[in-house]
């Protein structure tokens, strides 16, 4: 049985799993604990966004439906813990937890790819219903300027998209979920 | 009839007569209403050779068949008539109470025709119209007449009301419906005054009738209206204005600045935006009558040399064209501007953008401060600016008169080179989104009905991302400062924006519903039996028809493109560079409407579309 999420142990048995999946080289596959892994640093270190989201307190949490035909069969709720310009961390949580953050954004993996991929800003997204948004619009509209960083720092990350993976990747994708899975 | 009444007020001013007409059900699905309506109606029963400002010249008000339905955003009213500004089709549209009054009236439309010896006003009250001296009225101010009609005939009574400047003859007048609303582009409010109309009043005392009651009532509780209420654009205008992403958008290069001569202003922009007005001087908000949405702010400024009582703030393009356009980042001193272009009646938009005009013209040492009574004006001075607008109401001095002309003329009168700094199209100036930052903008600004305007269409909405319709091919990717899809887009969007402002629907909550819902709305409450495609082809058959007006007053295919400014680049921000290939969306779009290389529409386009009276005019 897993550790509820938020004690040491299931931090712990995270970070496990993690030093396991990045004992493999880059480029990982997006949404995988490891490419998320890349995703944190690259907003820790990056001043526009620290600028930008200097006033942002609260977390975000990605949430992307299950999309069997491409490995992921479960909800996966990527949780970034923001705060006042600095990103504490990023973790795939449960759902329990992943529901529970500030502000959720839903999309299908495919509209996510399209967002990675910048063929679909996220506003323009959520004001298509592509991406649905729970939490307080206006506290989002103030910080948009960071929200529009972090999207573009997804795509800085590089990586596999799951959409256009091999066969062998789709594989890897779907044994990372269920990793994933095991600690919900 | 459902949704409409069938009837239409025609009065004479010169002669005070005042008649009925009544319309057919087919003149209403094919026009659909509001500025579709009012286009057709200026056609059967206009004197077309008449000047804009000659007695002659018609001014129609309409309403759409949705006005008293209570839907969110319905109760706009359009009024139609040729401009004095750009001397062709002039249409403009405001929010407010007053469409579903008339409606309570029993009218769909008011025709106004000849002018009366004196200044008077139109009261209607139920069925009852009829026109009452306003010689008390005249000379004075939008608030204070607003004020005085209220007190004298009832706080339920709703109005529509000139200021100074439209008596005045300043060729941008507009006309405000209780001092938040205003018709501001092209000059309606001119037409207005030309006739010796200062106002109309109006109280009703029924409702129009539904075409299916329940299942409309089932519609727009059980659907439509939680969908409105959830959709994330309506609710950051709600949250914060129609200035609500001016940061997001100034980031992106849409925000003309400086008279669209630099790509980005971030210190303006965080200063002017709906957020910081949010935080500073916005104490309220208001709506249309009914609408959830409010995204209009209510202000007040207290302290300072910038005083606004509580009252309407300036919107996303009052900012703009008083703020970045200057370069002025006080926010403040635009509520000022704001509340004195309201008071003496003029469109915010050209007033702005032709003081804007003005600063390049004095930096290009064209507007010489001894030849112009002693002004001086220089960017971000917006003491100078606040009170030169007073100056341009009263065609003042010899800037004021000048100013009062637009942009457009005013550069005509003075020549020297001015011409290089206008943005207009058509002569109307140009809204506050950049087409060098969305190139589409560009196309539906140039071939946009009464000149360069983004609401007569839903181009920029398109473009943003706000609305896909893939039943109409609306959902393709493209990127914006690009010609590709471009024509096609303009195209459709055009037909959707003929659609919304003949409906006299607000894009805001229209645009939440899908393409069906639209044909079920007006099914539903008018009985319109559309589908998709009618619905589509009576958009095109109004921008067709108002096209074709502008035809006959003189527009040819020279008059489809944008003002030298605006298709010279900048060197800075996301835009740096980029400049709209009008040449290439202009040819697409005209094989896409089924228009010659002249511009005018041909014979088989114009019988497609029940328009084949406008071949005989037009001789093509």
């Amino acid at each position: 049985m897993a550790p509820n999420y938020g004690t040491d142990e299931w931090e712990s048995e995270y970070q496990a799993m993690l030093a396991r999946r990045r004992e493999k080289e880059p480029p990982y596959i997006y949404f995988t604990p490891e490419w998320t892994a890349l995703y944190e640093k690259l907003i820790q270190q990056d001043a526009q966004y620290k600028e930008a989201a200097k006033d942002w307190e609260g977390s975000v949490v990605l949430h992307v439906e299950p999309a069997p035909d491409y490995g992921l069969d479960i909800d996966l709720y990527v949780f970034m813990d923001l705060w006042h310009g600095d990103c504490r961390s990023i973790r795939l949580v449960p759902p329990e937890a992943g529901e529970a953050g500030d502000f959720v954004i839903t999309g299908s993996l495919e509209r996510w790819t399209q967002v990675a991929k910048k063929e679909l800003d996220s506003v323009k997204g959520m004001m298509q219903g592509k991406l649905k948004l729970k939490g307080d619009l206006p506290t989002i509209v103030r910080s948009v300027r960071a929200a529009q960083r972090l999207v573009d720092l997804s795509a800085e990350v590089g990586g596999i998209f799951p959409t256009e993976a091999t066969e062998e990747q789709r594989e890897e994708f779907k044994k990372a979920m269920q990793e994933v899975a095991a600690l919900y | 009839m459902y949704g409409n009444t069938g009837k239409v007020l025609e009065i004479d001013l010169g002669s005070g007569s005042i008649e009925l007409i009544e319309l057919d059900e087919e003149t209403y699905k094919k026009y659909v209403g509001g500025a579709g309506l009012a286009a057709k109606l200026l056609y059967d029963r206009g004197n077309l050779d008449a000047e804009p400002l000659d007695p002659e010249a018609l001014l129609i008000f309409a309403t759409g068949p949705l006005a008293d339905s209570g839907m969110y955003g319905t109760s706009r009213l359009s009024v139609g008539a040729r401009s004095p500004l750009t001397r062709i089709w002039g249409q403009a549209s405001c929010g407010g109470n007053f469409a579903p009054e008339l409606k309570r009236c029993g009218y769909d439309a008011i025709i106004f025709k000849g002018k009366a010896a004196e200044p008077v006003y139109l009261l209607i009250e139920g069925e009852e119209a009829k026109l009452m001296s306003a010689n008390d009225l005249w000379g004075k101010d939008v608030y204070e007449v607003t004020d005085i009609l209220k007190e004298r005939h009832g706080k339920q009574h709703k109005t529509l009301v000139i200021g100074p400047a439209s008596e005045n003859g300043v060729l941008f007048g507009s006309i405000s419906n209780y001092k938040a609303h205003h018709f501001g582009r092209a000059g309606m409010g001119t037409v207005m005054g030309s006739k010796n109309l200062k106002a109309v009043v109006a109280k009703g005392d029924r409702r129009a009738e539904i075409a299916d009651p329940d299942g409309f009532k089932e519609f727009w509780q059980g659907t439509i209206r939680p969908q409105i209420e959830d959709n994330i654009f309506c609710n950051a205008l709600k949250a914060f204005g129609t200035a609500a992403n001016m940061e997001l958008k100034m980031m992106e290069g849409d925000v003309p600045t400086k008279n669209w001569s630099i790509g980005q202003w971030m210190e303006g922009a965080e200063k002017l935006s709906g957020i910081a007005m949010a935080d500073t001087i916005r104490v309220n908000t208001h709506s249309c009558r009914g609408c959830a949405v409010k995204c209009k702010p209510v202000v007040r400024v207290d302290e300072g040399p910038y005083q606004v009582p509580e009252g309407p703030g300036p919107e996303y393009e009052t900012i703009s064209s008083f703020g970045t356009m200057l370069m002025n980042p006080n926010l403040e001193a635009v509520a000022k501007a704001n509340e004195l272009c309201n008071r003496l009646g003029m469109d915010t938009i050209s007033c702005g953008v032709t003081i804007a005009w003005a600063m390049d013209c004095y930096e290009a040492g064209i507007l010489k401060p001894e030849d112009y009574d002693g002004i001086k004006l220089e960017w971000g001075d917006i003491d100078t600016v606040l009170e030169l607008i007073p100056k341009i109401a009263a065609k003042e001095g010899k800037l004021g008169s000048l100013l009062a002309k637009g942009s457009r003329a005013a550069s005509e009168e003075i020549g020297a080179g001015s011409e290089k700094f206008l943005t207009d199209s058509k002569g109307l100036e140009a809204p506050m989104h950049d087409p060098r930052c969305n190139w589409g903008d560009g196309l539906a600004y140039a071939v946009s009905v009464r000149g360069a305007c983004h609401v007569s269409n839903l181009t920029f909405l398109w473009e943003w991302g706000a609305i896909e319709y893939p039943e109409v091919g609306l959902d393709m990717f493209f990127q914006p400062m690009s010609a590709e899809h471009k024509a096609f887009g303009v195209a459709v969007t055009t037909d959707l924006g003929c659609i919304c402002n003949s409906a006299c629907w607000c894009e805001f909550p229209a645009t939440s519903l899908s393409l069906p819902q639209w044909v079920e709305a007006f099914n539903k409450v008018a009985g319109y039996g559309y589908d998709i495609e009618t619905m589509m082809a009576a958009g095109t058959r109004i921008w067709l028809l108002q096209r074709c007006l502008g035809h006959i007053w003189g527009a040819t295919r020279e008059d489809d493109r944008l003002g030298e400014r605006i298709m010279t680049p900048v060197n800075d921000g996301m835009i740096a560079g980029s400049v709209p290939d009008m040449e290439t969306m202009l040819r697409e779009f005209y094989e896409l409407r089924g228009l010659r290389e002249d511009g005018l529409p041909k014979r088989e386009t114009l019988e497609k579309y029940d328009l084949g009276y406008l071949a005989e005019r037009l001789g093509v």
